[in-house]
């Protein structure tokens, strides 16, 4: 481990030759940035990865049952373990995804789920993403790097291989095509994500294209070549729902695809992540994960949320104002580590202007216990400091539920509890390591 | 099997221009600035106008200055190099990750030479990668029609720079012949009659070992030929 500590250099020497970057706007300008990388891993025992494998996909697995349940008989509603609200206001929840059954009845293909390890030892879920979670690239590309760079390291410790990503999501991508080419369907140069995008397309094997590159007719979708049309059979659209079909959704969007909904519906084409997704990753359906794993498999949740607390009913309204200031308070329609507010970082004045928001729009926010999460090693030019590390997880289902033997670790550079990379995280390879 | 959007064979085509146009005006500026040594001025405005460009320049150590490593000036190699990044970026998965990192480490070590005291050296390594990219290109792309874009956008944009620049009649002698053989395999549409001008024109240039210059009707053509 110190061999590869002291090559922390010549790692992000690597990552910069190989373009390891991602983009921000900030006051409508964009820019590209190197993901900063610390060479300390975070290291799970195997065992802790089993516990942690079971649980994320016993979790995915109700998540997508939530899902087929949500957009068919909704049942989960009727037996009342959901309130309808938390569904049909949900911003995710698209009406137009109404009756469509997706591909092998798969939803959530790729899964992001974000845990922490608390001081007390466990894992908690902090957050679902289940519509375009990204970030897998990273640590595939840093493992390739880090092995180059320090053979050694790789020699004496037992850690499991991740560099299988690409395989993994060609399998996914081959189970649900419906015939025709694998695509990855990216917005274009200038998303955050398109290193990953490309790089993603490269490992998988996959055809990398804009939305001009593809047409529907007769109700499939086609990638338009240079001397011919290619049938595309399924659809890793890295492009948001609101966006992805001008016909369908945001009739301004210039990054859709015309009609590719129509193909969708039509069982034409898979698009993975299946639109509609959002009513599942809501911050505000996150509170009843834990009640839809017995809802439908019957089983006791293995991952734990962090304690949440739902204005919207009355006894977590008065508990939320009654702790305003010990807890945190997140927007339920905002993302990327925005909207989330710590109510002891506020003054009075402002805990009070909150409490006002709160109560006037119940449905908007949920509040949570802060997790007092294990801190992680950085390496700060020759020394080393604490600082605040969460983990991105990827469940990739397919013929079958697997989690990826990695993840996306990423740390706070400054003090706090924000480690998002757009507000100036950076990343750390995560080992699955066997003793 | 790789299928060519019209938007990549455009990215592919251009990213060989841009390498070709960095590589290019970057010998002649060491050319240059290697006479300058026995005390030749370099004819920064000359150069300029041969290449069409604006010459705000006023001297020859802004012009080196500026046109290299200036990504504010649209027409400097710095801004080229950015180019050549750019068309490169949006093709990770149609030309692999390795040979892309070769243009990505190239414009690393052009911002690099902007702070070298020995700058002939440092666009030397430049040089360097610009090469390997082209030795990753044939090594690692299994695609003829691929490699053979690429190298149309470099063979047109050599064509067009030795033809302002007025190069020695070898050298447009061999790009020209090196041209027509990757367009007569092109895997894009053509422009025939512009096709048909080089070939009387190479057949013209190999019998007089010569060519008239400024030539307008051939570089119309070289620049003319492919519709990307």
């Amino acid at each position: 481990m110190e061999e590869l500590i002291a090559k922390k250099d010549l790692i992000n020497e690597q990552m910069a030759r190989y373009g390891v970057k991602f983009g921000i706007y900030k006051n409508g300008e964009f820019n590209e940035r190197l993901f900063p990388f610390d060479p300390i891993p975070r290291i799970i025992e195997e065992d802790d990865f089993m516990r942690l494998q079971k649980g994320l996909a016993q979790r995915v697995t109700a998540l997508n049952m939530f899902l087929a349940d949500i957009y068919s008989k909704k049942q989960i509603i009727k037996d009342g373990v959901v309130p309808e609200e938390f569904v049909y206001r949900s911003p995710g929840y698209l009406a137009e995804c109404e009756g469509i059954t997706p591909s092998k009845s798969i939803y959530s293909h790729i899964s992001g789920i974000d845990l922490v390890l608390g001081k007390d030892g466990e894992w908690y879920i902090l957050e679902d993403n289940l519509r375009i979670p990204s970030g897998a690239s990273y640590p595939l590309i840093a493992r390739t790097l880090c092995r180059n760079c320090s053979p050694k390291t790789f020699q004496t410790n037992k850690i499991w291989d991740n560099r299988n990503y690409g395989s993994m999501l060609k399998a996914v991508m081959d189970h649900v095509n419906k015939g025709g080419i694998n695509v990855i369907f990216t917005p274009g140069r200038y998303n955050a994500a398109y290193f990953e995008h490309s790089y993603l397309a490269e490992q998988s094997g996959a055809v990398l294209a804009e939305g001009s590159d593809l047409f529907v007719e007769n109700g499939k979708v086609y990638y338009r070549a240079n001397r011919d049309v290619v049938q595309v059979g399924a659809v890793y659209r890295r492009v948001s729902d609101e966006y992805l079909d001008p016909l369908c959704f945001e009739p301004s969007s210039l990054i859709g695809v015309p009609g590719i909904m129509d193909a969708y519906r039509a069982g034409n084409v898979a698009i993975i992540n299946a639109p509609g997704n959002g009513v599942a990753d809501d911050k505000g359906i996150y509170y009843f994960v834990p009640k839809m794993i017995s809802y439908y498999l019957g089983e006791d949740p293995i991952l734990h949320n962090a304690p949440t607390y739902l204005p919207f009913f009355e006894d977590d309204m008065k508990f939320t104002l009654d702790h305003l200031d010990r807890l945190v308070i997140k927007d339920v329609a905002e993302a990327g580590g925005y909207g989330v507010i710590f109510g002891s970082d506020l003054t009075a004045e402002k805990q009070d202007e909150l409490r006002a928001t709160i109560q006037r729009e119940p449905r908007r926010f949920i509040s949570q216990e802060v997790i007092d999460f294990q801190d992680m090693p950085i390496c700060n030019g020759n020394i080393t400091i604490m600082r605040k590390a969460d983990l991105r997880a990827f469940v990739l289902t397919g013929d079958k539920v697997e989690v990826w033997p990695s993840g996306l670790t990423r740390f706070s550079r400054t003090p706090g509890f924000v480690v998002n990379s757009s507000q100036g995280g950076g990343f750390k390879d995560t080992w699955i390591i066997s003793r | 099997m790789d299928y060519l959007s019209v938007t990549k064979i455009n990215n592919l085509f251009w990213l060989g221009r841009y390498q070709a146009r960095v590589d290019t005006t970057l010998s002649y500026i060491a050319r240059y600035y290697d006479e300058q040594i026995d005390g030749n001025p370099i004819p920064y405005e000359d150069f300029c106008a041969r290449l069409s460009i604006p010459c705000p320049y006023h001297n020859a150590d802004r012009f080196v200055r500026n046109y290299v490593y200036n990504s504010k000036d649209p027409f400097s190699i710095r801004s080229a190099a950015d180019a050549m990044l750019g068309n490169g970026m949006v093709l990770r998965e149609t030309i692999g990750s390795t040979t892309l990192s070769y243009i990505q480490m190239a414009v690393y070590a052009l911002d690099q030479a902007a702070s070298s005291t020995n700058p002939e050296i440092a666009w030397q390594k430049i040089d360097d990668l610009l090469m390997a990219f082209l030795g990753s290109c044939d090594s690692y792309i299994e695609n003829q029609a691929i490699r053979d874009i690429i190298k149309s956008g470099i063979c047109v944009e050599h064509l067009s720079l030795y033809l302002r620049l007025g190069a020695p009649i070898q050298l447009i002698e061999k790009e020209l012949h090196k041209l027509i053989a990757y367009a007569e395999r092109a895997f894009v549409s053509l422009n025939e009659s512009a096709l048909a001008i080089l070939k009387v024109e190479g057949e013209t240039i190999s019998k007089e070992k010569k060519v008239e210059m400024p030539n307008g009707a051939l570089l119309a053509a070289v620049e003319g030929l492919f519709s990307v």
